[in-house]
């Protein structure tokens, strides 16, 4: 399926992902993709499992009770649901931003070492690291000189950002986005858009949205869900331009959705 | 004016701001709701104030610095050792109790499989609804008569600490349940293992409301004398051991209440205790009030 990135190994590879609840099946026998240092983008009207397939990719699906998960997802050969995996680690190697932003009600400065603390860092790593990471999500500038300030007291945007610098602060080898932006004013949203050019550098990521042209913006592929299937995916401006289903076609053109 | 067809708006020309007919008979249904609700809040405030008047006025005219400084001596004197014995008391309750609340908090708001909280929550409620006597009996027969310690201070805060174990309980679980779930989301996002997120974040958030709890829980078992009535028992002067008896406030309303009126200053005596009761029942609740505002301004923004 992503036979345009020859001889780079995929970070993610879903194979045959299947989410059931106990009344409907939530997604089914999805299989896709992913490659390091590129942004994916993940599309779909309301409804169409987006949401639960991001959270199947870093184990955030083990704490909605009731859930089945069938198929596989293997981060870098290594099925996460496998046995004896911890979750844990899951979630340390791959990293989550939600919709809302989510900071804790702590300094700044403790929100970005939230994760540093977990893993018991060195205090001198823990302020370098936190100087670094607030820079790569473009809050330094900012808020660099009031790491003391409780997080709570900035605005939506920053808010945001910082939960993206507390992320990175970890060094996930895997980002994900769940629409990280449809909580924001279009200024802000711009400002965390903007971040993930620097970020695909070093991170695969994957980002779900319901706003098109954001995926557009940002995706260099891109996957359209619709009622719990993978429609199709590639690369986005084949996506956009020629989609091969007409289901694509339909939604990208906004005739549902 | 009648309003066409119900639609507000101007009839015909002018355009009325006055309410008439069906709309001005509602504000005036309005009003009187508004004034039966406070009446009602008048009944419910009245005992109180009535209970706060009736106490100062019988046992200001005779407190003396002497009240808070003295053993109670025959009839009179002070009542120095029930007021040491009581912070003894509450102090040992205190500690056992939110030592057992917090941690049984913890394990069902986190740990503890759906069907496991669930008979515990219900546990909780049984215990916090179990008369305060039979508490006593079951501490007497186990903290005096089986281990054959009589009548101690130990034995009256262990069965203190118990009857205040529920309240405690119940409000660290229903204070970490509440801590919105998106944190939760993240702190696990994190990589947080479950307790790690109990600790660090649901903890902090849940402070306030479980001090709240731990102070309500502190003011019952003070007012309380059943627990301690035939655990702790009774001494007319100071403590001197954990492992012997002591007087208490609460129990010293019980005891001096019941003479008769020829015995004057017993009736006095147990006045004072009533009052002194109240005072340090006001202070807790001051205090905890000061000390929750100081974390609370902390989760400012966070409920939103």
């Amino acid at each position: 399926m992503s036979a345009s990135d020859p001889g780079a190994a995929p970070v993610l590879t879903v194979e045959h992902l299947t989410v059931r609840s106990p009344t409907r099946t939530i997604l089914s026998d999805v299989s896709l993709e992913f490659a390091d240092k590129e942004v994916t983008g993940i599309i779909g009207p309301s409804g169409c499992g987006k949401t639960t397939f991001i959270r199947t990719l870093n184990r955030m699906i083990d704490t909605s009770p009731g859930l089945r998960v069938e198929g596989s997802v293997r981060y870098r050969g290594q099925d996460i649901y496998g046995r004896g995996v911890n979750p844990v680690l899951v979630r340390q190697r791959i990293g989550m931003v939600f919709q809302r932003p989510t900071v804790f009600p702590m300094s700044i400065y403790e929100n970005v070492a939230f994760g540093l603390r977990l893993l018991r860092t060195e205090e001198e790593t823990v302020e370098s690291v936190v100087r670094r990471s607030l820079t790569r999500a473009g809050l330094w500038n900012e808020i660099g000189s009031n790491l003391d300030q409780p997080a709570l007291e900035l605005s939506g945007g920053q808010q945001q950002r910082l939960c993206i610098a507390r992320a990175l602060a970890i060094e996930p080898k895997v980002l994900l986005f769940d629409e990280p932006t449809s909580s924001l004013d279009p200024i802000a949203a711009q400002k965390v858009e903007e971040l993930f050019g620097e970020l695909k550098k070093d991170y695969a990521v994957i980002i779900v949205t319901h706003n098109l042209q954001q995926a557009a913006r940002v995706a260099s592929r891109t996957a359209f869900l619709y009622q719990g299937r993978l429609i199709e995916s590639g690369p986005t401006e084949a996506l956009f331009e020629r989609p091969k289903e007409s289901l694509t076609q339909q939604y990208i053109t906004g005739r549902f959705g | 004016m009648a309003l066409a067809s119900g639609v507000a708006g101007p009839a015909n020309g002018a355009d009325l701001l006055t309410s008439t007919g069906r709309l001005r008979r509602r504000l005036v249904f309005d009003r009187v709701i508004g004034w039966a609700l406070l009446a009602a809040f008048l009944v419910v405030l009245f005992p109180l104030f009535d209970m706060l008047y009736w106490v100062s006025a019988k046992a200001l005219p005779t407190l003396t610095w002497g009240t808070l400084t003295q053993n109670q001596v025959g009839t009179g004197g002070g009542l120095y050792p029930m007021i040491v014995g009581t912070f003894v008391l509450i102090g040992i309750a205190t500690a056992i109790s939110t030592a057992i609340g917090v941690v049984a908090g913890f394990y069902t708001s986190e740990y503890a499989p759906a069907p496991v909280a669930r008979v515990a929550r219900i546990a909780g409620n049984l215990l916090a609804g179990v008369p305060a006597i039979v508490l006593g009996y079951f501490g007497y027969f186990l903290l005096v008569i089986y281990t054959g310690w009589g009548f101690t201070a130990l034995a009256g805060g262990i069965t203190l600490g118990i009857f205040m174990t529920p309240y405690i309980y119940r409000t660290t679980d229903v204070a970490l349940t509440n801590v919105p779930p998106a944190q939760r989301e993240a702190a696990l996002a994190m990589g947080s293992r479950r307790g790690q997120y109990l600790v660090r974040v649901a903890f902090p958030i849940a402070i306030p409301t479980i001090l709240t709890g731990i102070f309500f829980a502190m003011a019952l078992g003070l007012g309380e004398a059943a627990p301690i009535l035939y655990t702790a028992g009774f001494s007319s002067t100071p403590i001197t051991s954990l492992m012997s008896p002591t007087g208490s406030l609460a129990v010293a309303i019980w005891q001096f209440y019941d003479f008769p009126s020829t015995y004057g200053s017993f009736l006095a005596l147990a006045f004072q205790a009533a009052f002194l009761s109240i005072v340090i029942v006001l202070v807790l609740n001051v205090a905890v009030q000061l000390l929750s505002d100081r974390y609370r301004r902390r989760l400012r923004g966070l409920y939103q």
